[in-house]
């Protein structure tokens, strides 16, 4: 229920956000968007991670993923 | 002043005086090796983040046109020269046979692991249309070309994370005014999730 109250919750922000963006001009809101993506990569960089690791990782939340889309998948006509 | 700095006109999209990002530069960088050699399409989160969301990402998916081994050689020693490595293998015969069963590879720059692109040929027909209805993207002066963006909504919905759903939420919101709604509501269709309201 929580999940669902805190999604309904950020569909309204996005809302606003884009609303924002629209009346922003370019040089202002990617200006922000480059500090805050710079400053994720950045930090990323400590992220004590391996390769092997990494994929395993992707491996797993792969599979998830499908599990997740498989009752949609029955109808789709690939 | 101005907003958004935004012209879409159904092939073609302009955005203008955009402060290029690390992962825009990334994604420069690798699109300028890939269509030395085949075509590609940008799908995914990339795309709603290209246009303003506030969001990171790890990997860029890029879905490539068939390429033989040869010319998927000559791309790999490409992206060699360049300063990038590939995460799954340092032999590309066996990339090669990854991609084509279907599987993805990923570069990324020496040393690091995030960003990486997600490089795989396409794995059904939305991939394929993705190609064939590749949008031409100018950003300030760089050309990159991404997935039609009816297409990316209603797939994204269908990838259904709340993750997905936000970004095709936004995507719908920003491109509302520009977009064909017949064709959203038809790849809604195809995918299963004409009964998502936006």
């Amino acid at each position: 229920m929580n999940s669902k109250r805190d999604m309904k919750e950020r569909i309204k922000f996005i809302k606003r956000y884009v609303e924002w963006l629209k009346k922003t001009p370019n040089g202002v809101w990617s200006a922000q968007q480059a500090e805050f993506i710079n400053a994720l990569l950045e930090n990323a960089k400590n992220f004590p991670l391996s390769k092997k690791e990494y994929l395993k990782m992707k491996e797993k939340a792969k599979k998830l993923a499908v599990n997740s889309v498989f009752l949609v998948d029955k109808n789709i006509q690939k | 002043m101005e907003g958004l700095e935004l012209v879409f006109d159904g092939r073609r999209i302009t955005l203008t005086n955009k402060r290029i990002n690390k992962l825009d530069e990334f994604v420069f960088k690798v699109s300028s090796l890939i269509e030395k050699y085949t075509e590609y399409v940008i799908v995914s989160g990339y795309v709603s983040i290209l246009f303003g969301r506030s969001r990171g990402t790890e990997d860029i998916d890029f879905v490539i046109s068939s390429l033989s081994l040869e010319e998927f050689r000559k791309l790999y020693e490409d992206f060699l020269n360049s300063g990038f490595e590939f995460i799954n293998s340092d032999d590309p015969v066996e990339l090669f046979e990854m991609l084509i069963e279907n599987q993805a590879v990923r570069a990324c720059e020496v040393g690091t692991i995030f960003p990486n692109a997600e490089i795989k040929l396409p794995k059904d027909r939305f991939h394929l249309e993705a190609l064939k209805q590749r949008i031409e993207t100018m950003i300030n002066d760089r050309r990159i070309f991404i997935s039609p963006i009816e297409l990316q909504i209603a797939y994204k919905l269908y990838l259904g994370s709340e993750k997905d759903i936000e970004d095709a939420i936004f995507l719908y919101e920003l491109f509302r005014d520009h977009i064909s709604h017949e064709k959203l509501q038809y790849w809604k269709t195809q995918l299963g999730v004409e009964g998502f309201e936006l």
